[in-house]
């Protein structure tokens, strides 16, 4: 069989697919980290301003900062009323309402990036002391949101994972492949195992180039924190490291990328026509994306067997299960497909 | 070794593709010859478990061949009408690849012996999208005999090729059949009369005549006739008789005509060939005139 | 040759597959918006017509819009304080409204968003289009005095004191209509492109997917002809399709917003304050629908290039898919909104991503997906000096695309592959 997968292999990815592959994926990658913008509700260089200040004070004097700071925003934004009716009435003259409108400006510009560091230092002051230490973090927490719903490595297993099944009817090999001894079951199963191992192998080349791509641009400082003194990921309930966790994301999403490629093989080994599988295997990944969009209540299950949940940025703990279970899932189905394909469907 | 077909039929929804067919076959060759649509390829589908008869059932030395399964594919070749290969494969790959499907164990001398044998041996490291489609018909026909089949079918094998692999082939064929059924369907009536010992002839799904092809030639024995006719009685003999062959001469034309009855003032008799059995039996606008 | 081909397209597989699958997903976001938010509609719909018959009451006695906008204020006012009154007072039994207190609440709420109502038009509508002017003279160049500065303003001048009518109506479902109008085509329109470009690189590449290019481009009319009416089988299907969904969109739209105000003009909308586009909710849809059948066959023309090029249908799919991701992902990735950063005292007006996403959106076609935004501003680029609106460079670009790509699949349809080329030049 191992002779049999290296041909099928080389069907599949033979000649330059593999460097084509590397190259799209190091160029989505490269793209991704090029300017790593966060799609946040505040200021990034104000925030990163307060972050690098607070870095440079010790705890005591970190959380004494953050005190006054707030009471200041705060009190500036809230006098608003009171300072315009003062004006108004005569009693501020306009240098000192032109004065205190720069103050307010300031202040409300800096508003939602403090609330930010705010809810950071909340966050931190849940964690150990050798722990609370101020650092910028938007960079790993855009990491984790770029994680999510990969298009690229979905694009990429679905495009070289339909010509495993479908290549045989489209260069009308299939007749001379099923009057041989293993043309059909054990041919279909070097097949659907190609086809797993290479969702693992294209999700972990994904995954990986992403990881090396961003730690050539911006290092893996701080990686060794625990994942809650990230923002965003504060009611993570793991044990772990940043760079535990978003291992162990990767590690799940690779799975996925698996059973992605299990659940392809069963679409193409059903429909045996190349545009058509791609088009099942589209609305199969997208249809269930735009339910769960649409109505959050719907039940999770559904996006789980269509593995979409699985290839969603998550804010929850790692959850390495749910992608074991659905790989078992689809080669059960995996296997009742090729029991139909050869004992009840013929020409 | 025995193949034997019992009452295997096939429908299409409503077209009936092929009815009642019954054969027994020994180590030789048979040929299926017949129209477009006769049910060669069906028969030919049924055998190779390609697709399922709506009756009857297929015994090899007794065991269906469905209960046989894989058992039965390691001992079977087929080459089918239309194909395809892989093009980035050269011809080696795709010979190693197969052998890997049939399951054949250390297959490098056989496969190189096969390359010689269908003359490819030269083009065995080109890939297969640069070759002709006589070369891909030869690389059909190695591939069909890679492990050693007790059972061949071939689905038009010489067609594409040129007159001399032809030949080889033919003779590649009759030296394989000595030990098995080798079976092949062909509108090259000229093949068959070479190198068939056994003849079926097919309709409409049905076996018209089943019989070694010296006795079929011989069946219609003092019904092919060649005659020198004017040229005015040329057209009314075309419309009139089953006409093999016509030579134009300076005075009129040299027919060659099968009938059951002497069709012309000078006709004589001659000796049939197979292409006139063919006529005979499938000629169907002309048969109404007998 | 036409009537073939279109023929041929609409028995194919993949185009019955696409399009049930497109009609299923239409139905279903439509069906989805509508009934999820049947309930607020309806309340929006009960509110309106109170409000219009408040206002055609209370508008009979003032003059002019500005005592129109007293008369109400001080009709909201009075409400509120006889409602401050009355709480105070305490509510009745179970912590439920008196009657007294229900009908000076019904009557505040009324006051109040017919207050919204005329407010707009008669203080912040005019009020913010002096602002903008304004804007748009600070945009261009930092107020330097350039030609294209002064042509920039004297547009925005001219463009911004076109009157408008609006009439005194509550236009409360038209937020709703809108909001669901622009959710749709997030995804929707997205997905469309993705259905045409699958479909186009089936049709493009069927001839060599079946192995009928021997027989089909050695024949009188299989090359250019034949091109030429699959271009147009397609370019038919889109318009087909873009007028249906248009006429879903209208009809969605008049179940909701009413005949009263289908005809509004767009500005009624917070969104379309700073717009200084002549159209109606109406015309907005069919506007959107026009726009967005560019889009689709600039598509089918990229996808007929490339097609033409590859002969494999795969490979094109990839091909264009990759190139439409990429696409989709720089008009994603820039899209901002204004931020003010202070850093250090300084104020600096806006950022490097929004400055690339008004590129984009001046050359990038498939920025056509969300047409609302080359209208819901007043929107120039400079060209040569000269303020031209970006849609009108967007669509020059776009047209000027896909007449070279057209061009290029002409020149390569039907032509042999290099293998076979070298094949024949070898004998």
């Amino acid at each position: 069989m191992t002779r049999l997968m290296y041909y099928e292999w080389y069907k599949a990815f033979g000649g330059f697919k593999w460097l084509i592959i590397v190259v799209i994926l190091i160029i989505k990658a490269v793209f991704t980290y090029q300017s790593l913008d966060v799609s946040v509700d505040f200021s990034i260089p104000i925030y990163r301003e307060y972050i690098s200040e607070l870095s440079e004070m010790s705890q005591s004097k970190a959380e004494k900062f953050i005190l006054s700071e707030n009471e200041r925003i705060n009190s500036v934004l809230g006098g608003y009323t009171e300072m315009e009716s003062a004006y108004s009435s005569g009693k501020l003259s306009l240098e000192e309402y032109k004065a205190y409108i720069k103050i307010y400006h300031d202040a409300k510009s800096k508003a939602s990036a403090f609330n930010a560091v705010y809810q950071k230092h909340e966050q931190l002051s849940m964690l150990s002391n050798e722990n609370r230490i101020y650092f910028y973090d938007l960079e790993w927490y855009t990491f984790g949101e770029y994680m999510g719903l990969d298009f690229f490595a979905i694009f990429l297993i679905m495009i070289f994972t339909v010509p495993i099944f479908c290549r045989e009817h489209s260069l009308n090999t299939h007749h001379l492949n099923m009057v041989c001894k293993n043309g059909r079951t054990k041919l279909h199963i070097t097949k659907l195992m190609l086809g797993f191992i290479s969702g693992l192998v294209l999700g972990l080349l994904a995954y990986s180039i992403d990881f090396a791509i961003f730690g050539l641009r911006y290092g893996f400082e701080y990686s060794d924190m625990p994942i809650q003194a990230v923002m965003g990921y504060s009611h993570n309930a793991d044990n772990v490291s940043v760079l535990g966790m978003f291992a162990a994301m990767s590690v799940s999403k690779v799975l996925w990328c698996g059973c992605l490629a299990l659940m392809i093989c069963g679409i193409c080994a059903l429909l045996r026509n190349n545009i058509i599988s791609v088009i099942m295997c589209a609305a199969l990944l997208f249809f269930p994306m735009q339910v769960l969009k649409l109505n959050e209540n719907s039940p999770s299950w559904l996006y789980s067997i269509s593995i979409l949940s699985g290839l969603s940025g998550s804010k929850e703990n790692i959850d390495i299960l749910t992608p074991l279970i659905n790989t078992a899932i689809w080669i059960v189905i995996n296997l009742l497909v090729t029991a139909t394909v050869y004992t009840k469907r013929r020409e | 070794m025995e193949l034997k077909f019992i009452n295997l039929s096939k429908c299409y929804g409503k077209k009936q593709a092929l009815i009642d067919f019954s054969a027994t076959m020994n180590e030789g060759v048979y040929a299926l010859l017949g129209p477009n649509g006769a049910g060669k390829s069906t028969l030919m589908n049924c055998l190779s478990d390609l697709i399922e008869p709506t009756s009857g059932k297929i015994l090899f030395d007794g065991k269906s061949i469905k209960a046989m399964g894989a058992d039965f594919r390691s001992i079977y070749g087929f080459m089918p009408q239309s194909y395809g290969l892989y093009p980035s494969f050269r011809a080696i790959d795709t010979l190693r690849y197969f052998a890997r499907l049939k399951g054949i164990e250390n297959s490098e001398k056989k496969i190189t012996q096969l390359l010689e044998t269908v003359n490819l041996t030269d083009s065995a490291n080109k890939r297969v999208k640069g070759f002709s489609g006589g070369m891909k018909r030869r690389l059909g026909i190695a591939i069909a005999l890679l492990n050693d089949p007790k059972v061949l079918v071939l689905d038009e094998p010489t067609a594409g090729l040129d007159p001399k692999e032809r030949i080889r082939l033919r003779n590649l064929i009759s030296e394989v059949s000595f030990d098995r059924v080798v079976i092949f369907a062909t509108h090259i009536v000229s093949d068959v009369e070479a190198i068939a010992g056994n003849t079926i002839l097919l309709q409409n799904g049905r076996v018209l005549k089943s019989t070694d092809t010296c006795s079929l030639i011989e069946s219609i024995e003092g019904k092919v006739w060649e005659a020198k006719v004017r040229n005015a009685d040329e057209a009314i003999l075309e419309n009139s008789f089953r006409i093999s062959n016509i030579t134009k001469v300076s005075d009129g034309a040299i027919i060659r005509i099968v009938s059951d009855s002497k069709p012309y003032e000078n006709a004589v008799s001659i000796s049939p060939s197979l292409e006139d059995v063919y006529l005979y039996y499938f000629d169907e606008a002309a048969s109404k005139n007998d | 040759m036409l009537r073939q081909e279109l023929k041929r397209i609409l028995q194919s597989r993949v185009f019955i597959i696409l399009a049930a699958l497109t009609a299923i997903y239409f139905a279903y976001l439509t069906a989805s918006y509508f009934f999820s938010n049947k309930q607020t509609i309806t309340q929006y719909q009960k509110d309106a017509e109170v409000t219009n018959a408040f206002l055609s009451e209370v508008s009979d006695q003032s003059a002019d819009g500005a005592n129109l906008y007293n008369t109400l204020k001080e009709m909201y006012l009075e409400a509120e304080n006889e409602l401050g009154r009355l709480s105070a007072q305490g509510t009745g039994e179970g912590g439920q409204m008196s009657d007294e207190m229900q009908a000076e609440y019904d009557r505040w709420r009324i006051a109040m968003h017919a207050l919204d109502c005329v407010g707009y038009q008669f203080d912040e509508y005019p009020s913010f289009a002096e602002k903008t002017i304004k804007k748009a003279y600070l945009l261009s160049n930092d107020g330097s005095q350039d030609e294209y500065t002064i042509r920039l303003n004297k547009k925005a001048v001219e463009e911004y004191n076109v009157a408008r009518s609006f009439s005194l109506i509550d236009t409360k479902p038209a937020g709703i209509w809108h909001e669901m109008y622009s959710a749709r085509y997030r995804y929707f329109y997205i997905f469309l492109v993705f259905v045409f470009v699958i479909l186009s690189a089936d049709i493009f590449c069927y001839e060599h997917t079946h192995r009928l290019c021997g027989m089909v481009f050695t024949s009188k009319n299989g090359r250019k002809c034949l091109l030429f009416a699959k271009l147009c089988s397609l370019w038919l299907i889109a318009v087909v399709t873009i007028v249906v969904i248009t006429i879903a969109d209208i009809s969605v739209c008049l179940s909701i917003v009413g005949r009263e105000l289908i005809f509004e003009p767009v500005q009624v909308l917070p969104i379309f304050r700073r717009s200084t586009a002549d159209l109606s909710f109406l015309t907005l849809i069919i506007y959107s629908g026009v726009i967005r059948l560019l889009l689709l066959l600039l598509v089918i023309c990229l996808v007929a290039a490339i097609s033409t090029v590859s002969r494999n249908a795969l490979v094109s799919l990839s091909i264009n898919a990759v190139l439409m991701f990429t696409a989709f992902a720089l008009y994603s990735y820039s899209i901002g909104y204004e931020k003010i950063n202070s850093i250090s005292g300084d104020i600096v007006l806006y950022e490097k991503r929004f400055e690339l996403y008004e590129k984009l959106r001046g050359f990038l076609p498939v920025c056509f997906v969300n047409p609302i935004s080359y209208v819901e501003k007043f929107d120039y680029m400079n060209i040569c000096g000269y303020p031209i609106s970006r849609l009108a460079v967007c669509i020059t670009v776009t047209i000027l695309i896909s007449a070279v790509l057209v061009l290029t699949a002409f020149s390569r349809f039907g032509k042999a592959s290099k293998a076979i080329r070298l094949k024949i030049k070898k004998g």
